[in-house]
């Protein structure tokens, strides 16, 4: 079977042009990501932070007679923890999914976490003594309510909410959790307050800020190509 | 109904660890809402909601073992309880879940209560053995015939259990009914009736109760909608499950007071028919055959739950009478 010479120009054509668009695509890929800018910053308060511990009122073989008031967590330099910080518009990054909140020590650890709507949370247990991870949309509908009578289990659930989704236990009244399910890019600051979102295009965008007891107005903030966008966010009692 | 209860969320490898007995598991697992007596007063309330009393028979007995194993598996919202009672449907075996509803049922202590699990489903004429608290509704619709036109019935049927074996009930017949070319329509005969449970087995495979209906005049018998006199109805309803398959009989006297010699008639009903799985809401196919004195009808018959508890349910069925 022989090849026309006019095919195998063809042939030889179309490889070229493909290579081309390759090589085009990925120096537009890296010339893309190069132009990325970043927004970091630290979110603060002057609000104190929960120092009281809150009384276990049952299950104190397991729970201990106290757990720490996890609500509002301040560092030295007024640094705070487990603000969700949401850049409007900003098409959410690879996040891990599922998600995994374990009930430890009587606690949802973590307390606070990013995630997407319809995304799968794993929920768990260190704890030998029967735990339920109770999930409350926004608007107060139940969303699920699991059983963890015992250590070790994992039981998957979907997030069929968007917004911040709360997590209690109704056999431990104190235990508190939060995944926020959300459209945008959304990360937790850390705990000294610090937060970093990398891969944002050049642009103009709002910030939205969430923490279980403060509250904080939007801010907006511009991204230049390869410049990190200094943030620098109060967050006050309501 | 009686299958037993299999969750698709159920752990693939049995959890050694934990305890054992329905006793160890209810304790463990259940006692810090429900209270280690069954009635829902514990020292450390947890949640918002009054937590179902377990001790009363009046609650824990009507319901047959798949509705309870369905809320346990799923949670509360699923009976359109609290959603504050968890799902325990991923963390527990089938077989753990069915040891729970049987020591659940244990805190009934008062005798004679039959269990939900002879509460079979209804069959279209048959009447159920089983004390109901529930609304039926029953439409039917009668092709005419000998120069008659078609009739429609709408029968709404108001049940409340007395006591712990006892049943009254209250029915409403709305029809229209077409008669000589021409067509009526009101208020039929009102019936009421009382039943009450003679046996009931504690494996919950038979039931049988006697009843008493009386169907009063209320009806206009000039315009075809009613019988014109009271009609005195006596019968035993039983219901028996062998594995999956159900029968339910009734046999009934008729007694018109205008002529009770004359117009008396014997009614006799007998279903036959299974659920096709364990879930309350499934389908059931079943066939009644019906009789009146020399008459007799064959009405196959097709039952859905509605809902997921099958609380609500609806049937369809036709028959026709050979002589």
């Amino acid at each position: 079977m022989g090849v026309s010479r006019s095919g195998a120009r063809g042939s030889l054509t179309a490889l070229v042009l493909t290579v081309l668009l390759c090589v085009g695509w990925l120096v537009g890929a890296s010339a893309a990501w190069a132009q990325d800018g970043a927004i970091g910053g630290r979110i603060t308060t002057l609000a104190p932070a929960s120092a009281e511990p809150l009384t276990v009122t049952t299950n104190q073989d397991v729970c201990g007679q106290t757990v720490p008031d996890e609500s509002v967590l301040v560092g030295p330099d007024g640094g705070l923890a487990n603000a969700v910080i949401t850049v409007v518009g900003l098409a959410p990054g690879v996040e891990a999914s599922p998600i995994e909140v374990t009930n430890d020590g009587c606690r949802f650890v973590p307390r606070v976490q990013v995630s997407r709507p319809g995304a799968q949370v794993d929920l768990t247990s260190a704890d030998d003594v029967l735990h339920t991870s109770h999930a409350y949309a926004e608007d107060g509908r139940s969303l699920f309510n699991v059983a963890i009578p015992m250590a070790g289990l994992t039981i998957t659930r979907a997030l069929t909410a968007r917004g911040v989704v709360r997590l209690v236990c109704d056999t431990h009244t104190w235990m508190r959790g939060f995944v926020v399910a959300a459209v945008d890019r959304a990360v937790v600051s850390a705990a000294d307050g610090s937060f970093r979102i990398d891969g944002v295009p050049p642009g103009t965008y709002e910030l939205r800020f969430w923490h279980e007891r403060l509250e904080a107005g939007t801010q907006t903030v511009t991204v230049t190509a390869d410049g990190v966008t200094d943030v620098t966010v109060d967050m006050r009692e309501s | 109904m009686f299958a037993t209860f299999v969750s698709a969320g159920a752990p693939a490898v049995a959890l050694a660890q934990g305890p054992s007995s329905p006793q160890e598991m209810y304790g463990a697992w259940c006692a810090s809402c429900h209270a280690p007596d069954g009635t829902g007063q514990v020292a450390v309330k947890t949640i918002t909601v009054e937590p179902m009393d377990f001790t009363d028979c009046a609650v824990t007995t009507p319901e047959p073992d798949g509705d309870w194993e369905l809320v346990i598996a799923e949670g509360g919202p699923v009976a359109g309880l609290s959603s504050q009672m968890p799902g325990y449907g991923d963390a527990l075996t089938a077989e753990q879940i069915h040891a729970l509803v049987g020591y659940v049922r244990t805190f009934c202590t008062e005798p004679g209560w039959p269990i939900g699990n002879v509460n079979f489903s209804r069959p279209i004429f048959t009447e159920k053995a089983f004390p109901e608290n529930e609304v039926v509704v029953l439409p039917s619709v009668s092709h005419g015939d000998e120069g008659d036109g078609a009739s429609v019935r709408l029968k709404t049927v108001y049940e409340r259990r007395v006591g712990t074996r006892g049943h009254v009930e209250v029915g409403l017949p709305l029809q229209s009914v077409g008669r000589a070319g021409e067509r009526a329509a009101g208020l039929g005969d009102v019936t009421v009736a009382a039943k009450y449970v003679l046996h009931a087995n504690w494996a919950s495979t038979r039931i049988v109760s006697v009843g008493f209906e009386v169907k009063t005049p209320t009806g206009s018998e000039g315009r075809g909608v009613g019988g014109g006199t009271t009609v005195l109805e006596p019968y035993v309803s039983a219901g028996f499950a062998v594995r999956d398959f159900v029968v339910q009989t009734q046999f009934k006297v008729e007694m018109p007071m205008r002529d009770p010699g004359g117009d008396t008639e014997v009614v006799y009903n007998v279903y036959g028919g299974r659920d096709l799985s364990w879930l309350p809401s499934t389908w059931s196919i079943g066939v009644e055959i019906n009789g009146v004195d020399g008459k007799l009808a064959v009405t196959p018959q097709l039952r859905k739950g509605l809902t997921r508890t099958g609380a609500l349910a609806a049937a369809w069925g036709g028959y026709g009478f050979r002589s």
